[in-house]
């Protein structure tokens, strides 16, 4: 049980470290193809692949493990500076990465990968190669088909045949690593003579070896000539890894006779393995011993010995062996094996990884807090109002003001937890301008400007979907073409800018292009034909309030994407996600200039500042960054335009709305009207209630349940003397 | 550190790694003469391995170990009582047995 979690737990770990990695890979490569001579870009590529690679070793993923390899044979080249990386390699290798990432969610989710993933690894695979060896610069020899019919010219060793077991078949293997196979961490050495069933070795130089001055240890020069017992099926398994440095040839003629005083060295290995074990502290039982012991013996036609306790399998196993002293040290696989553990271990960052979940809770608590908080100053009033002791009242407040310090720290504390910087939100756009614009033969050049902002999680994760809608409409229908651009006096390659800065509690996130912009005319045209606004009041509005219509839904459908030059492919869709996040969105074109699409959110979404308001006795609240300015104004400056309302403040006609009629309720009359003067989007609008209340932090919950499809409201809350504020969504409302 | 550096001989104790390759090159090609001594090595790297048969450095010590005793006297010239040191290293040899 505990094995299996913990393979399970090393297997999750895995993944987790090569998404990461991937995400690293994807970036390097980006930069590589930008500047192919960016040294720091290729050695990053080439680590982040050495180390999926290193990783995927742990389990049992040779389609993975084939692919990335070839890969970082390729990598390797362009590192040593004999390939240049371009599109077309970039093309390769970032398919290459979708294939992986593609397999490593697989893995997470069926611990496997399906059957044809070793075909498409094969494919590519074999496409690196065809990139490597096109320069000319032959590595290694090309490896035959590894049909039945290959033979081997050494093959006819004598020594083959009497090294092998009377009367079985063996399959000879000419192993040929590759000369950069070092890099990869493989050990050809350890390969070769791990081979099941192997009873023969040799190792011969591939080519004569060079004079000694001109020696490089890490090229690696050698051919192993193997002979082996086992079958093809276990042998090809065996180099699952490196299908095509390996030929697998038959040695015919079955070996005449063998000696039976002596183990050939795969059986002697084994058998000395069962030595270890058997020494091994802590060993409950021997029985697994017995069995490997048995089933050498069979497989060599001698004597098992009898099963019993350790002491005499020990005296069998050095009767096999001949000698009392079997090698004890650590074997040479298991090396390797550790120093792996060993460098996973280092890569561990000082970070905790906790739960969303549990933060979210600690959230809420952090809320009630607020809430229960909240609830002093009206125990103030009340121990002065209703039981008149001032001094009480003055104490309550002291240690509310204390209270609320803390709170208020441990908000921030716990708010700040949920932050992400916003540059890992940038970092899957470089692939996906890149992939576009490469599609669309266009040149773009992306600058990301985040540097430290950040923005709660929730925030983050919402606004990727929304981004790369933008992103795509830049792309699509803002930026030209390289002639275009030059004929328009421009610098061919386009530069698409995204940018994140924090301007007080909101993050500011804005999408420029240097593009053709917005054509108002279009825009306005589109928008009457599709019956958005009528003809009439599409001509009154400016430039600048046109192109704000591709936000109106329906304003772009998915068949009109082509036809339509401007932007608008689901911009209301953007729209929407990010009102739904409490922020707004802008656009802003100059003709011939480019676009700056800008979104303004909050920088959390966990607390929510509200003005309340009073309306028939009952509290509602309005979201505080709505609000401009409140003012009071006599009932009779209210001005009646047709069925609208306005007033003029400061020179501004402002058209308002009154609360009461929006709710359904009956018309309050005042001669001192309070207004409050919101600005929605671009617009300003007055909002005439009864009474103004007072600013407050609240959790807003949203409506849940039945209510959860009521519109109108964004939530409640609970207010600190136990009244619910219904929290009023008036940008859906007005 | 599996490999010790004396004033004319390499000393490769336990599995000598592929980190080892090229400072034991280095110590090789630094003044022709300078010996190996295999007595305490477990396992070599193929990269370590390599060195040691292009730059044929005469070895002092065999390896104890059985096991890597039985292969690399099949390409290096080993001194043990079994064979005297061949003239010319990595000749091909039938696989030894016991």
């Amino acid at each position: 049980m505990t094995e299996s979690t913990e393979a399970a737990q090393l297997a999750a770990s895995f993944v987790e470290e090569a998404r990461a990695l991937l995400e690293e890979a994807g970036e390097a490569l980006l930069t590589l193809e930008r500047d192919p001579d960016d040294a720091e870009a290729i050695n990053a590529l080439f680590r982040a692949v050495h180390s999926i690679k290193g990783a995927a070793g742990l389990f049992d993923l040779p389609a993975l493990v084939h692919l990335v390899h070839a890969g970082e044979d390729l990598l390797g080249a362009m590192r040593e500076g004999r390939l240049r990386m371009d599109g077309g390699a970039a093309d390769e290798l970032l398919e290459g990465l979708d294939h992986v990432g593609r397999w490593i969610e697989e893995f997470r989710e069926a611990g496997t990968l399906a059957p044809e993933a070793m075909a498409i690894a094969r494919h590519h695979a074999a496409a690196y190669r065809a990139r490597l060896e096109a320069p000319g610069e032959s590595v290694r020899a090309k490896p035959v088909a590894t049909s039945a019919s290959v033979r081997h010219a050494w093959a006819g060793v004598a020594a083959i045949r009497t090294a092998a077991p009377t009367g079985t078949a063996v399959l000879t293997i000419e192993y040929v690593p590759d000369a950069a196979c070092f890099f990869s961490g493989d050990d050809p050495v350890q390969i070769a003579h791990s081979v099941p069933g192997l009873v023969w070795s040799e190792i011969v130089p591939r080519e004569a070896w060079p004079a000694p001055a001109d020696f490089d240890p890490y090229v690696c020069n050698l051919v192993f000539r193997l002979a082996s017992t086992a079958g093809r099926a276990a042998i090809e398994d065996h180099f699952r890894y490196t299908p095509d440095a390996v030929t697998i040839g038959v040695l015919d003629e079955p070996v005449a006779e063998a000696p039976a005083d002596a183990l050939p060295p795969l059986a002697r290995e084994l058998v000395a393995a069962q030595a270890r074990a058997l020494g091994a502290a802590g060993r409950a039982g021997v029985a697994d011993v017995a069995a490997t012991l048995a089933n050498v013996c069979r497989s060599l036609g001698l004597a098992a010995p009898a099963a019993g306790d350790a002491a005499s399998l020990g005296a069998a196993i050095d009767a096999l062996l001949g000698e009392p002293d079997a090698a004890r040290e650590e074997t040479p696989a298991a090396a390797p094996a550790a120093a792996a553990t060993a460098a996973r271990h280092e890569a561990g960052e000082r970070t905790l990884r906790v739960e969303q979940g549990r933060i979210d809770a600690l959230m809420n608590l952090v809320g009630e807090l607020v809430v229960a908080k909240n609830a002093l100053p009206f125990l103030a009033r009340d121990a002065e109002t209703r039981f008149g002791n001032r001094e009480l009242a003055r104490e309550i407040k002291d240690k509310y003001a204390v209270i609320d310090r803390i709170t208020r720290q441990m908000q921030g504390a716990v708010m700040d937890i949920r932050m992400m910087p916003v540059a890992d939100l940038f970092k899957r756009f470089p692939r996906l301008v890149r992939d576009i614009a490469r599609k669309q033969d266009k040149q773009v050049d992306l600058v990301l400007e985040a540097e430290g902002t950040q923005a709660d999680k929730n925030v983050i994760e919402a606004l990727a979907e929304p981004l790369t809608h933008i992103l795509r409409n830049a792309l699509d229908h803002g930026i030209e073409g390289p002639e275009a651009r030059r004929a328009a006096g421009k610098p061919e390659a386009a530069t698409l800018r995204l940018v994140a800065v924090q301007e007080g509690d909101s993050v500011i996130i804005e999408v420029i292009d240097d593009g053709r912009g917005v054509d108002p005319a279009r825009v306005r045209a589109k928008a009457v034909e599709r019956g958005l606004i009528d003809a009439p009041r599409a001509a009154e509005l400016t430039d600048a309030q046109a192109v704000q219509l591709v936000f109106l839904p329906g304003f772009s459908t998915a068949e009109t994407v082509s036809d339509l030059s401007g932007r608008g492919v689901g911009m209301d869709a953007v729209r929407t996600v990010v009102e739904r996040l409490g922020g707004a969105v802008t656009l802003d074109s100059r003709a011939g200039e480019g676009t700056r699409v800008t979104l303004k959110l909050p920088l959390s979404m966990a607390v929510t500042r509200v003005l309340t308001v009073d309306l028939a006795g009952q509290a509602y609240g309005i979201p505080m960054e709505l609000v401009v300015e409140t003012v009071r104004i006599p009932a009779q400056a209210i001005r009646r335009l047709k069925n609208a309302e306005a007033i003029v403040l400061r020179d501004q006609v402002v058209p308002v709305v009154r609360l009461r009629n929006l709710l359904g309720m009956a018309p309050h009359a005042a001669t001192l009207e309070a207004v409050l003067i919101l600005r929605i989007g671009e617009a300003t609008i007055g909002l005439v209630i009864d009474e103004f209340g007072t600013g407050m932090d609240l959790i807003l919950k949203p409506f849940a349940g039945i209510l959860a499809g009521m519109s109108g409201f964004s939530g409640t809350a609970v207010l600190g003397d136990g009244r619910v504020l219904l929290v009023l969504n008036l940008k859906e409302m007005l | 550190m599996a490999v010790r550096f004396a004033r004319d001989k390499a000393v490769i104790e336990g599995h000598c790694t592929v980190e080892e390759a090229d400072a034991l090159a280095s110590f090789l090609l630094a003044k022709p003469g300078r010996k190996v001594d295999l007595a305490a090595c477990t396992g070599l790297h193929a990269a370590v391995l390599q060195c040691l048969m292009a730059l044929a450095p005469a070895v002092a010590k065999g390896p104890q170990d059985a096991g890597l005793s039985r292969w690399l006297g099949a390409v290096l010239a080993l001194p043990s009582p079994a064979h005297d040191a061949q003239p010319r290293p990595r000749r091909r040899k039938t696989a030894e047995r016991t």
